[in-house]
């Protein structure tokens, strides 16, 4: 019996554009659309990428705070708020008491903690099967005011701050980062939403100018 | 004619005949008291004075006749819904409205049409069997037909709906009509006054007297009446006077918003509604497309229109009628539905003894029109709910009898 | 566009929202009698007024209560349920 190859939730999406793919993290991904120098230049007007294969890990409860404190994580204080590890892994506070970690591809912290098991009440994990995406460029602004009823300009995603709200008429989280020295817009969603979200936003940001890169732009693993 | 209208414009006394006397102060006591004077209170008033001879009866309204949901509803009369309670009740109302224009000698331009319910998924399809084959075992002409079909009375029609929601099949409903809503009102005022029944129109009821649990008058904007028997057939306003004599129901009101197009030279001649785009569409006598939409959803005592309706509405008509996409729509309006957990109506008597209750009509009451004037005229004459109706007296709810009626237009499928 | 302040997220657009009913108090099933149970399971206050409703923030899946005026359509103000005396 041959092992299965998880597809990101967005693969089909991504298919007829025939992406240059590869395996990461146990996950079928595109790791490149075209030439390198296409894409950056296009991830400087506007573009987005698949990112649904970076490890995560969800937990909820009342204990959720303390048990990740105490396996040494840096939690944000506030709710809608995220923080980075010292790893370069992700910490959004989604509510009072629950939490999503991503990791980078090097790292295996969420991994670690979905390999744990949790053995007190007021913990519980939550399954998670985002599709999730970096959108960048200067002209981002402009996509958002098309799909999105408020303001992500500005305040609104300053000083690690997260948003939930819909995107397109999909119940989406954001935030705002920098990665590789370049402020990009990261996007989660329910992962049987992101062939939708995909094609959507790829229509703007192609009559934008823009387009698709891959997940080797971000994230070169050589 | 042209002559005939400027003798009128010039003369000083208005010689147009009017349809009811104009009646300022009500008596001191009638044998019944109507609030509301909508189809439904007024046709109540009618079939009181034709089938019972009680001609005491007061209409109170506290705006203008038929300026309520009888003015605001998309004038669809069909009896293909899902429970055999409901297609015999209403299939009874479609067989009344037939010969309605005669009986209150008054053109209502009752026009039957044809009446298809659209089915998107297998499982409407499969909603839609299920609702033929209940209206044929109770005599009703309704049956499942193909797109070839659709298209054949309806060519305009893109079968594929753009891409979004192709069209697999629909319930045809034979006797699918619309009519000229206002004038069912004024119909059934007109007769009702001819027979003795008196109409206030401007008069709002503040408060019902009731006495050991029976009623014993009303108070009004225009003074205390005395009566032993009251209707309230009030649509949205039902909670308000329910509260007045202290009873329990499950209503609550939800807007129901609808629009018509700029008028076009006649192309559609059938009626058309999707459960699953959530849209109803007719051409009227005067050219308008007369279209409704879903329920708001959630509670608003007001008849606000909004855009979020008008825009959500579009988008499915031009999915439905790729050519209309240049077509303006020149006026939209809102009704407030009052609606039952069961999409079922509540009528017959109530805890109150003399209080009688005509509600719950959600999307679905001028269809009723007819039929609910009559049983309720029956109900107050002899103080026992005909058989008809039993299936939607008030205390089904304590007795968990609810009915599931599915095929009110609001349900998608 | 029609405005709704969530507690947790702030004001958002009505179309995040998701309206949850008029909040009510549950009669204890074990003491009271089948006819307050059927009362609470189908009757409602459906006169207008100002009301607690409930409302639900998709995005976020935030559960809040609301206090509406379903005449006017005008919300009075918005917290989470149990901690209105913050507000």
């Amino acid at each position: 019996m041959q092992d299965a190859v998880l597809m990101s939730p967005v693969a089909f999406a991504h298919a007829l554009r025939k992406p240059v793919s590869g395996e990461v993290n146990g996950m079928e991904t595109a790791l490149s659309f075209d030439a390198a120098d296409v894409e950056a230049s296009r991830s400087k007007t506007l573009s987005i990428c698949d990112v649904s294969n970076l490890n995560r890990f969800g937990v909820k409860g009342p204990q959720a705070a303390n048990w990740l404190q105490t396996a040494g994580i840096k939690l944000p204080e506030t709710t809608n708020s995220w923080t980075p590890q010292d790893n370069g892994s992700l910490v959004m506070r989604l509510g009072n008491t629950e939490f999503l970690l991503e990791d980078r591809p090097e790292n295996d912290l969420a991994r670690m903690l979905n390999d744990t098991a949790v053995n007190e009440g007021g913990v519980h994990k939550v399954m998670r099967n985002d599709a999730a995406f970096i959108v960048s460029g200067e002209l981002t602004p402009a996509l958002f005011s098309e799909v999105c009823a408020i303001d992500l300009d500005g305040a609104t995603l300053a000083e690690n701050r997260l948003v939930m709200t819909v995107i397109a008429g999909v119940s989406a989280t954001l935030l705002k980062q920098t990665l590789n020295g370049q402020s990009v817009y990261r996007i989660w969603c329910d992962g049987t939403f992101g062939p939708y979200l995909w094609k959507t936003l790829l229509s703007i940001i192609e009559e934008q100018g823009g387009g698709p890169v891959g997940f080797n732009f971000y994230y070169s693993l050589t | 004619m042209p002559l005939g209208l400027l003798k009128y414009g010039l003369s000083k006394e208005h010689p147009a005949p009017r349809f009811f006397r104009d009646c300022t102060q009500p008596k001191k006591s009638y044998d019944a008291v109507i609030i509301g004077g909508g189809g439904h209170g007024l046709a109540a008033a009618y079939y009181l004075a034709k089938d019972y001879g009680i001609t005491n009866v007061a209409v109170l309204e506290k705006g203008y006749i038929g300026g309520g949901n009888t003015g605001r509803n998309t004038t669809i009369v069909r009896s293909n819904y899902l429970t055999p309670e409901g297609v015999n009740f209403y299939d009874a109302s479609v067989k009344m409205y037939e010969d309605l224009s005669e009986e209150l000698d008054l053109n209502l331009f009752y026009s039957t049409r044809g009446h298809f319910t659209l089915a998107h998924t297998e499982s409407a399809m499969r909603t839609m069997r299920w609702r033929a084959e209940v209206n044929k075992h109770v005599g009703v002409e309704s049956y499942v037909v193909g797109p070839d079909e659709i298209s054949k009375a309806c060519p305009q029609l893109d079968i594929q709906c753009s891409g979004q929601a192709p069209i697999l099949g629909a319930l045809y409903h034979a006797p699918g009509s619309v009519a000229r809503h206002d004038a069912v009102a004024w119909g059934y005022a007109k007769e009702a006054d001819r027979m003795g029944v008196e109409i206030f129109q401007m008069t709002e009821v503040t408060g019902i007297d009731v006495k050991s649990g029976k009623v014993v008058g009303v108070n009004t904007s225009k003074g205390y009446i005395e009566t032993n028997r009251v209707l309230s057939a009030v649509a949205g306003f039902t909670p308000r006077i329910t509260d007045m004599v202290d009873i329990d129901t499950p209503i609550v009101i939800h807007p129901l918003q609808a629009c018509v197009s700029e008028p076009m030279k006649p192309w559609l001649d059938t009626i058309l509604v999707s459960g699953s785009l959530h849209v109803y569409v007719s051409q009227s006598s005067r050219g308008e497309l007369v279209m409704g939409s879903s329920l708001d959803p959630y509670e608003v005592h007001s008849t606000r229109s909004s855009l979020d309706f008008v825009e959500g509405l579009t988008s499915h008509i031009v999915d439905m009628f790729p050519f209309l996409s240049n077509v303006k729509v020149v006026r939209q309006w809102a009704g407030m539905a009052d609606l039952t957990p069961d999409f079922a109506p509540v009528m017959g008597k109530t805890p109150v003894e003399g209080f009688y209750l005509d509600a719950g009509w959600g999307t679905w009451g001028f269809k009723a029109t007819p039929i609910s004037g009559k049983t309720m005229a029956e109900t107050i004459a002899r103080d026992v709910a005909p058989d008809l109706i039993q299936p939607f007296r008030l205390s089904r709810f304590e007795d968990y009898e609810l009915t599931g009626e599915k095929g009110a237009a609001s349900v998608g499928h | 566009m029609k405005l709704l302040q969530c507690p947790i997220n702030g004001i958002r657009p009505l179309s995040e929202f998701t309206y949850g009913g008029e909040y009510r108090d549950m009669p204890n099933p074990d003491t009271c009698s089948d006819k307050e149970w059927a009362a609470y399971v189908h009757y409602r206050h459906g006169a207008p007024g100002v009301k607690k409703e409930w409302w639900y923030h998709g995005p976020s899946g935030t559960w809040f209560i609301a206090e509406r005026d379903t005449m006017a359509d005008k919300v009075v103000r918005t917290y989470i349920a149990g901690q209105e005396e913050a507000k």
